[in-house]
């Protein structure tokens, strides 16, 4: 019986872990079906989301002024996102795919670069003492306004609740926005033709930079939940990224549920495992799935080559 | 031409190598046990990535890990065997040359972007393998092997022979069959197969050849380091250096690589420390300094240094074609 009540457990958490990882996951397969171009600093975008959630709520004043102040840093993060996202179009992927026919080398690049200059500012912000700079200080949000809940005998904190709702929301909001607004048609069009959504008059440029804002925004979004439920410390990047990659080719990538389908199994699986296994291998489960479908499936279980 | 670009290149190696064999009486051992020994093993490294990446254009992510392996193997043979360290240092390529053996199945089943990124999920796996409690007994963990080292010479000399002997097998493979077979590979991997290569035996082999040569360097670098540990084996940070270094001095040479190891060599141990006088904050960002090169690179100049015409006109003009 308590071996039931435990398992649960496990999987409600694993639910609340793997929605984090839904929602990091929305992003990058948002623009990486439209512009083709897998943006591997991705899980270093949710990385700033966390740092600067943590900044701006103390710059805010913090807990002193409570949930506004938290609001307050949502609207902030995200506004700085959707900028941040625009100017990463503008400056670095427009250009390689204006210039170059061979994008996955250059795409890899510019994005891998990216990461890394992200790791290290990442950092910066957060330690700007020599005496004890470290690129793995931890980072967390302890929000007095935050309550347990008691839901049918599983005590959760209120936040991971609030977190769950909003990811939920996310998810159907973008899956409408799909199939019912211009610009998600506009978004799908071309990310099945680019030329022919060209030709009937979608102006690629257009989309392409309000995909990375929506993508990017996305990230910053994930970053403000991350800190938020869980702990983060600059150094998580390209770790993310990774999973993010194992979430995509889990559940595709071709409508908002795959993601969401992909990263919730996700963080189930890398729970259950943590509870066999023991934390330290948490990493590994991610790897190893990604490394078996890989090699069960080259293409992907999406079936779609990316180039 | 084979022979005539052979011994072009002899002529200037040998110059170039007696110079660096001589340099040891000149310089301090500072000089010569960290920075331009980090040079030459952070060269061989870029070089050996490129067997596979410039002849076949395989992006191989993972190229670290035979690097770490490498280094794994002679610390585990020296200080937990008891054995000789030039025992270790023979062994680890030959090692290493049996994981690339083993990797090589699985791996290219795969190819372009998919074979880059499990490469990178190898290298995250390998090094949670290595520093974890269940390895404890015989990596030592988080902590890993060290010994006190206090010739820095020696290994110097080895390190010399090891970037001769790469850039010689790097001759050798551009202008052979096996050169050419890779390079067709590279080109349309249907029609080489269609004209009668024998396509994946031709990469296995690439890709042992170019494991072994990292094996052998990283066996090398623990020896002139005296110490190595999981991040400094199979670092994400550390996993993208012989990517960066071929790329940026031109991927597909024999001069880009080794170009692109004194650049950042340069960056690494002067630049930084310079700009530093001026912006106190520089110090903080060394994994910064990739990335921009990164950027850069991919932005402007996806073929390198030397990949770009302009460079290869002049090399022309000098009498000096080693491009492969």
């Amino acid at each position: 019986m308590t071996d039931i009540v435990l398992l649960g457990g496990t999987i409600i958490d694993g639910l609340l872990l793997g929605g984090i990882y839904a929602l990091a996951a929305l992003g990058i397969s948002l623009t990486f079906s439209v512009t083709n171009l897998l943006n591997l600093a991705h899980g270093n975008l949710i990385m700033m989301g966390a740092v600067l959630t943590f900044v701006f709520y103390s710059l805010l004043g913090g807990s002193a002024l409570g949930p506004l102040a938290l609001l307050a840093t949502l609207l902030l993060v995200l506004l700085a996102f959707t900028a941040l996202g625009a100017t990463i179009e503008y400056g670095l992927v427009r250009p390689i795919l204006n210039n170059f026919s061979d994008i996955l080398i250059s795409g890899i690049l510019v994005t891998v670069g990216l990461a890394l200059l992200l790791q290290d500012v990442g950092a910066y912000i957060l330690v700007k003492d020599p005496a004890n700079f470290s690129r793995s200080t931890t980072i967390s949000l302890t929000l007095p306004f935050i309550n347990s809940v008691v839901v049918g005998g599983y005590y959760f904190a209120s936040s991971k609740l609030f977190s769950m709702i909003v990811i939920v929301a996310a998810s159907v909001g973008l899956y409408l926005f799909f199939k019912r607004t211009y610009l998600g048609m506009a978004m799908r069009s071309i990310s099945q033709d680019r030329d022919a959504a060209a030709v009937v008059g979608v102006n690629l440029r257009r989309i392409s930079i309000i995909t990375f804002a929506i993508g990017t925004l996305f990230a910053g979004f994930a970053g403000f939940i991350l800190v938020i439920d869980q702990t983060a410390d600059p150094a998580l990047g390209l770790g993310y990224t990774i999973k993010l990659l194992t979430i995509m080719v889990l559940g595709g990538v071709k409508s908002p549920l795959g993601p969401v389908a992909g990263g919730l199994l996700l963080g189930v699986i890398e729970l259950l495992v943590a509870s066999i296994f023991g934390a330290y291998w948490v990493s590994a489960v991610s790897l190893i799935i990604l490394i078996s479908i890989l090699l069960i499936s080259p293409t992907g279980l999406t079936g779609r080559r990316i180039r | 031409m084979w022979a005539a670009r052979f011994k072009r290149a002899l002529y200037l190696l040998i110059p170039l190598a007696i110079i660096a064999a001589l340099l040891p009486s000149f310089l301090n051992t500072y000089i010569i046990g960290s920075v331009i020994f980090l040079f030459i093993i952070y060269s061989v490294l870029a070089l050996s990535y490129d067997f596979l990446a410039g002849f076949a254009g395989y992006m191989n992510l993972g190229h670290i890990v035979f690097f770490g392996i490498g280094a794994y193997v002679a610390a585990i043979i020296f200080k937990k065997l008891a054995l000789p360290l030039a025992v270790g240092v023979v062994a680890a390529p030959v090692v290493v040359a049996g994981f690339a053996l083993l990797f090589s199945f699985p791996l290219f089943r795969l190819k372009g972007f998919y074979f880059a990124v499990a490469g990178l999920a190898f290298v995250e796996l390998s090094n949670l393998i290595v520093a974890s409690m269940n390895a404890q007994p015989i990596t030592n963990g988080f902590n890993g092997i060290s010994f006190v080292q206090a010739d820095v010479i020696l290994p110097y000399y080895a390190a010399l022979g090891l970037v001769v002997l790469s850039i010689l097998l790097s001759l050798g493979i551009a202008d052979s069959k096996f050169g050419l077979a890779l390079r067709s590979i590279r080109e349309d991997e249907e029609v080489a197969d269609s004209v009668g290569i024998n396509v994946p035996r031709t990469k296995r082999l690439a890709l042992i050849i170019s494991g072994a040569i990292a094996g052998l360097d990283g066996a090398v670098y623990f020896w002139g380091r005296g110490a190595i540990s999981p991040s400094a084996a199979f670092g994400f940070d550390l996993a993208f250096i012989p990517i960066t270094l071929a790329l940026m001095g031109g991927t597909g040479t024999i001069l880009g690589p080794i170009l692109g190891g004194a650049i950042y060599i340069y960056l690494q141990y002067y630049a930084i420390s310079f700009l530093a006088t001026f912006l106190p904050g520089m110090v903080y960002f060394p994994n910064a300094t990739i990335g921009l090169i990164l950027i850069i690179v991919g932005l402007f100049a996806p073929r390198g240094i030397v990949g770009s015409l302009r460079v290869q006109r002049l090399f022309r003009r000098l009498y000096f074609e080693m491009t492969k």
